[in-house]
């Protein structure tokens, strides 16, 4: 030990140095040094051989093996030290003098260390052969007595060492294994360990081939032991997943409205054709020409106007009337397909709340039946496009549900609209047609659960979008994403005019 | 309430015989239309010929509301008017009331782009 104390110095040197995996990292980290502080903790080698304890012991399992120790620490990477552990182990001539001193000491420092481990246990051995017809509850309080007298040997062992021994009688650990406490999980690690380590350590002559098949066998059976239990686990997790796969299938489905199938013509992308000519529509230098002109409403398109589906731009009422008009002829074209709609354009609500905040007379003569060709209450579902300062959103006065519904892509409420609303329909029923409609009974609902823009500018797309789902009497099967394609998709219908 | 007719183009020269001779005829001529912009209460009348294109009267109306051209949709019983057509084409009675509405642009949020 004496040699050990004078040399530690160096010995702690080369020991920082041998420490491959750390010297390779400070090696290649950018910040290494030479070894100027010597963190290890060399306190507790010197004490193994004196003052053996689990802790050391762990520790000592826990070390690498001892590889021939690389040179002191240059400036310089050399090749030989580069190589990632495998020079040390190839050249074990390459070592100085206070390398090899040590090894020597490190693996005297270890034996010792082991056999004090073992020497203690052989004591504890012969004192519990003699005395354990005597004492044999007191020592064992938490297990069971049983008969076989090596049986007491190893659970006492157990229950102070927490160590395993080499013992003969290993089916008789099994019924042990319930009844122990709850050292049994390092029971078999750090025993194993040390038995690995016995049998792995560097010029051990006192391992023979016989302990060291017992080793093996030893640890086979310990794995094996674990099998079994595994197993019962895994087939646990099979069994459960199969069940949970069971139970999922036998669930009855969420009702759902029909959003199963996506429904496939208002995805339909645009041709290459018609891309072509949307860009080139939106394009500067058809700006102030007018691209289209919708007749029947009275609405010019110029480029500007259609510049507003560019992405990211606000709609204007231009874009938003006209489309609302060619939604209106393609239920005319094609009337089975599509719910008995009626779209009022971008300005109704406002005069409608203009002056006192409720101005029928200033709508009346809007929907007159030679105006529009029917009467406003025999549809099924009449869109209000709101615009409120920067932000488009959309009430629907549901007919067909006898329902008020609010639909915001910001997710706002408004009630005062819909209060609005109901007074109009009540108004406009009793004038038009004469009839009493009771709209206090009437549902007003503020949609939730709609898709909304993830954005600050894309309000107007979705209320446009919102109408034209709804009058295919479909689902709101779309989100932001979709933004981008239906902005391209509206521009089409717009030069095309023809929504489809 | 400002009643204030206005001449349209093509009557420059005003004499009394002449005045007193087009408001005799001019219920078949002319035609007074009544102007109401969005949020305002006043109405303003205007009074014109009746082939007359609306464009005059529509830069007339933003001339006196202050505002550059362009400003406002005139609507008449919720349709749009066109610049180009006259009272005639719109079969626009005496008293006819247009509306003067402010253009709409939307987005969501952020600064707003009202041109005004």
């Amino acid at each position: 030990m004496s040699a050990v104390a004078i040399n530690r110095k160096r010995s702690e040197e080369s020991l920082y140095s041998n420490q491959p995996s750390t010297a390779q990292f400070r090696r290649h980290s950018p910040y290494f040094q030479a070894p100027k502080k010597r963190r290890f903790p060399f306190g507790t080698m010197s004490q193994g051989p004196n003052k053996p304890s689990s802790s050391s012991v762990s520790r000592i399992s826990r070390y690498p093996d001892a590889k021939a120790p690389l040179r002191r620490a240059i400036h310089a990477p050399s090749r030989a030290n580069l190589i990632y552990g495998g020079s040390p182990k190839a050249k074990p001539n390459d070592c100085c003098e206070k390398g090899e001193f040590f090894t020597r000491e490190y693996d005297n420092a270890k034996r010792t260390a082991l056999d004090a481990f073992r020497f203690l246990n052989k004591d504890k051995d012969l004192i519990d052969l003699e005395e354990e017809e005597e004492d044999a509850v007191s020592q064992d309080s938490a297990i069971e007595v049983i008969d076989c007298d090596e049986e007491k040997l190893v659970k006492d062992d157990y229950n102070n060492k927490k160590k395993v021994e080499v013992v003969d009688c290993d089916d008789d650990d099994d019924d042990e294994e319930n009844i122990q406490t709850p050292s049994d999980v390092n029971k078999f690690g750090v025993g194993d360990t040390s038995t690995m380590l016995d049998s792995l350590s560097l010029g051990r002559e006192e391992t023979t081939d016989a302990s060291s098949l017992e080793a093996y066998r030893k640890l086979m059976h310990s794995a094996e032991r674990r099998n079994s239990k595994l197993e019962a686990l895994g087939f646990e997790i099979l069994f459960n997943e199969k069940r949970l796969s069971q139970l999922r299938k036998s669930r009855p489905k969420p009702l759902e409205k029909p959003l199963k199938k996506v429904p496939h013509e208002p995805f339909i992308p645009l041709t290459k054709e018609e891309e072509a000519e949307v860009y080139c529509a939106f394009s500067g230098r058809n700006r102030r020409k007018v691209l289209v002109t919708h007749e029947s409403s009275n609405i010019d398109i110029t480029g500007e106007v259609l510049q507003c589906l560019t992405p990211s731009a606000w709609l204007n009422d231009e874009v938003i009337n006209v489309y609302l008009e060619l939604l209106k002829e393609r239920e005319t074209r094609d009337p089975k397909n599509y719910l008995k709609c009626h779209f009022f354009n971008t300005f109704f609500y406002k005069k409608l709340v203009s002056d006192s905040g409720y101005n029928f007379k200033a709508v009346r003569r809007w929907t007159t039946q030679r105006k529009l060709g029917y009467a406003l209450i025999d549809c099924d579902m009449i869109f209000v496009p709101i615009h409120r300062g920067v932000h488009w959103t959309l009430a629907v006065i549901n007919n067909r549900d006898r329902k008020f519904l609010y639909l915001d892509s910001l997710n706002g409420v408004d009630s005062k609209i819909l209060n609005v609303l109901s007074k109009y329909v009540g108004d406009e029923s009793k004038e038009k047609s004469g009839k009493d409609i009771d709209v206090s009974s009437w549902e007003m609902e503020f949609v939730e659960g709609i898709p909304q823009q993830q954005n600050g500018y894309d309000c107007g797309m979705f209320m446009l979008k919102y109408i034209d789902f709804f009058s295919r009497g479909l689902g709101l099967c779309f989100s932001q994403e979709h933004m981008p394609y239906f902005r391209l998709r509206t521009a089409k219908e717009i030069l095309k005019l023809r929504a489809n | 309430m400002s009643t204030k007719p206005m001449r349209e183009s093509g009557s420059t020269s005003v004499k009394r015989e002449e005045k007193k001779a087009k408001v005799e005829s001019s219920a078949s001529t002319h035609v007074t239309l009544r102007f109401k912009g969005q949020d305002e209460e006043e109405i303003k009348v205007f009074r014109m010929r009746r082939n007359v294109e609306m464009r005059k009267i529509m830069k007339r109306y933003n001339e006196k509301r202050g505002v550059k051209w362009n400003t406002f949709v005139f609507l008449l019983d919720g349709k749009r008017i066109r610049e180009s057509q006259t009272p005639d084409e719109l079969e626009l009675m005496d008293g006819d009331l247009i509306d003067a509405m402010l253009r709409q642009n939307g987005g969501g949020y952020g600064p707003s782009s009202i041109t005004f």
